[in-house]
């Protein structure tokens, strides 16, 4: 995998929103790279930039969003160095993106076939029949009668808008396709139906994917490589396997701490405190303040990119400790002693 | 015809009634004796007494009423006190000048509200929209017969460009018929006031729409319009302009009658002969039939507004289902 080329190669990207209130720091020195064919999973508590990333990809950030470093390759261009009408063919045709509330993403007075062909014919011309039997055949991929193609989004149930805004998603056959939270409405049989389907269509069709949701238990089973996301920065990437069974971010550590497991009896742990505000000036690592792990080091130094072994990347400066802080991280009390716990219960 | 139609038309109908009952007595409440106007006080007492009976003045008032009700069934709206014509004659050529006047005015005001609106909206915090926001509170909040005298004031009187009133130049037209309307005499006539009423009418729809569309730019149906690769244009027109559309649509007939009604104001500044100018002279001559006629016809035109707003929504948006 190693070798190939990458769809997409995000490299140092740094956005940021102005705001009434002073700047905000929304990403921080993103480093993703998506192999082809390959699931990548983006986890992170809500507010940690994971949808600013997904906009910046697909190039629709509000306009008071800025990126003010960074580049994002698609194959060889540069996303960000293109002309809008350039990066306006990109869209949809090159990566595309199954929204998180199908509900809302589907224009409630347009007939749900008109609204896929109006994404193909942005790009290509096609004749009437064609068109049909496209939708047709994107809607039997996804598993909804083609009958139903020329309902308005109203008819369906939620699990059928979803369908439709997938089958939308794969229309132009894609090299990348963005999933952000694609399942969260949806009740746990018809998001395992879904992801079901969405692994066959991409053994079938070859496309890569990145899932982006709050849900670590459903990248863990998705997924083969997962990047944490923790206040606009990448804590930490790798291989699903590896970050599973030795996580080296105190913050992954936490992360995976707060599932519940089934058929075991450990409760399930919070990480005290609460994310940082994006206006503050970075004086440090940013999960410091909530880390147990941290010195003054973490206070003062923002943690550099380490490189370890099979493609791993982290973020911390006590890296080599986490194995240790693992075994201790199962406890109650070893998060206490991070400082917004003290602040809370001194 | 499903039931909702049906029960639809009926309310319209019921509405109607209470309207007319309405008038009817309101404008037999006010001060002022019809009889005053109507029957000369110099003739003889006698003569007094034979045109009341004629009128039918000197039966009961709820017996009056019974006759009017029956009489509009059969379309038959009395004849004029003033003029002792009937007053369908005497209404319908002033109604043709006053929709000449009105309608296309306001589907300009609301075709250009629109459009305008949603470039606005579209493209929010421009220096042209601060500007055409001022511009239209401040229009709106003005009162439409001083903007008249000012446009007046400074294009006619001023600049010489419009005439000051009327529909024609006097002694033009001598019989008043519809080679009247094919004139150049009869469009200079036209141009300011329609300009004036045009401008008044934007600033409602340019407010709505901007308002609306700034609602619509943040849903995720507007974004997943870009991320499909869409056009700037074609989102704005086919997917934030089309939904925006909806509240715009429907106000459009429901404020006909309205406008009409507004007319009045207009209509007098510019001596344009059309309903409202007939109405303020019907008002000061106690002419109840016309008065009345008038009045419900702009209560005809608000009901049928409204049930054609109710129509377009339907067709406009799928959601509602009038089963």
């Amino acid at each position: 995998m190693e070798d190939s080329t990458p769809v997409v190669d995000v490299q140092g990207l740094h956005v940021g929103y102005r705001t009434a209130s002073g700047p905000a720091r929304a990403l921080l020195d993103i480093d993703m790279t998506i192999q082809p064919n390959e699931r990548v999973g983006l986890v992170g508590e809500s507010g940690c930039g994971k949808s600013t990333l997904l906009k910046t990809i697909m190039g629709v950030l509000p306009p008071n969003g800025e990126v003010t470093e960074g580049r994002i390759f698609l194959g060889d261009d540069d996303l960000l160095e293109m002309s809008e009408e350039a990066r306006r063919k990109t869209r949809w045709a090159e990566i595309s993106m199954i929204t998180q509330s199908a509900l809302n993403a589907l224009n409630p007075v347009k007939r749900i076939d008109a609204q896929i062909l109006e994404a193909v014919r942005a790009h290509r011309r096609v004749s009437k029949a064609d068109g049909k039997a496209l939708v047709a055949r994107l809607f039997e991929m996804v598993g909804v009668s083609p009958d139903r193609a020329h309902d308005y989004p109203f008819q369906f149930s939620g699990g059928m808008r979803q369908r439709a805004v997938i089958a939308m998603a794969l229309a132009l056959s894609p090299r990348l396709i963005v999933a952000d939270e694609p399942t969260t409405a949806l009740d746990v049989i018809v998001q395992d139906q879904i992801f079901t389907r969405l692994r066959k269509l991409q053994d079938e069709r070859g496309f890569a994917m990145i899932l982006v949701t709050h849900d670590i238990a459903l990248v863990v089973e998705n997924c083969q490589r997962i990047c944490v996301m923790y206040a606009g920065m990448i804590v930490e990437t790798g291989q699903t396997q590896d970050i599973v069974n030795k996580p080296r971010h105190p913050y992954t550590i936490g992360l995976l701490n707060a599932v519940s497991v089934l058929g075991s009896t450990r409760e399930p742990i919070a990480i005290p405190g609460s994310p940082p505000n994006l206006f503050e000036k970075l004086g440090g690592c940013r999960f410091a303040p909530r880390c147990p792990l941290a010195t003054q080091l973490c206070h003062t130094q923002v943690p550099p990119r380490v490189d370890l072994e099979n493609d791993r990347v982290v973020r911390c400066h006590h890296w080599e400790k986490a194995d240790d802080f693992a075994a201790k991280a199962s406890s109650a009390e070893t998060w206490a002693q991070a400082p917004a716990a003290q602040l809370e219960n001194p | 015809m499903s039931s909702f139609w049906v029960r639809r038309l009926w309310q319209s109908a019921l509405t109607l009634l209470i309207m007319l009952t309405l008038m009817f007595f309101m404008f037999r409440m006010l001060p002022g004796d019809p009889t005053a106007t109507v029957i000369s006080p110099a003739l003889y007492p006698k003569a007094q007494e034979t045109l009341r009976i004629q009128f039918g003045l000197d039966k009961p008032l709820w017996e009056q009423y019974l006759v009017y009700v029956k009489n509009l069934a059969v379309f038959d709206f009395g004849l004029s006190f003033h003029t002792g014509r009937p007053v369908a004659d005497e209404i319908s050529g002033r109604l043709l000048n006053t929709i000449l006047l009105v309608f296309p005015s306001m589907i300009a005001a609301y075709a250009l509200g629109a459009l305008v609106g949603a470039i606005v909206g579209w493209r929010r915090g421009s220096k042209l929209e601060a500007i055409l926001v001022f511009l239209s509170t401040a229009l709106q909040s003005a009162p439409v017969f001083w903007l008249s005298m000012l446009a007046i004031l400074f294009f006619s009187i001023r600049l010489d460009l419009f005439p000051i009133g009327h529909i024609v130049s006097p002694g033009m037209f001598p019989e008043e018929n519809w080679r009247m309307y094919l004139s150049m005499d009869f469009l200079h006539h036209l141009a300011l006031p329609f300009l004036v009423n045009t401008l008044y009418q934007f600033c409602f729809p340019f407010l709505l729409m901007r308002s609306s569309i700034l609602a619509t730019v943040g849903e995720d149906y507007i974004e997943l319009a870009k991320m499909k690769g869409l056009t700037d244009r074609r989102v704005l027109y086919h997917h934030a302009m089309r939904n925006s559309l909806l509240p715009l649509a429907t106000t459009l007939p429901m404020t006909l009658g309205w406008a009409v009604a507004g007319s009045v104001v207009i209509e007098t500044v510019f001596s344009w002969p059309g309903l409202g100018l007939l109405m303020v002279e019907a008002v000061g001559r106690s002419d109840y039939p016309v008065v009345q006629a008038a009045f419900l016809l702009i209560a005809v035109l608000t009901v049928v507004g409204t049930l054609i707003a109710d129509l377009l929504y339907t067709l406009l948006d799928p959601r509602i289902v009038n089963a």
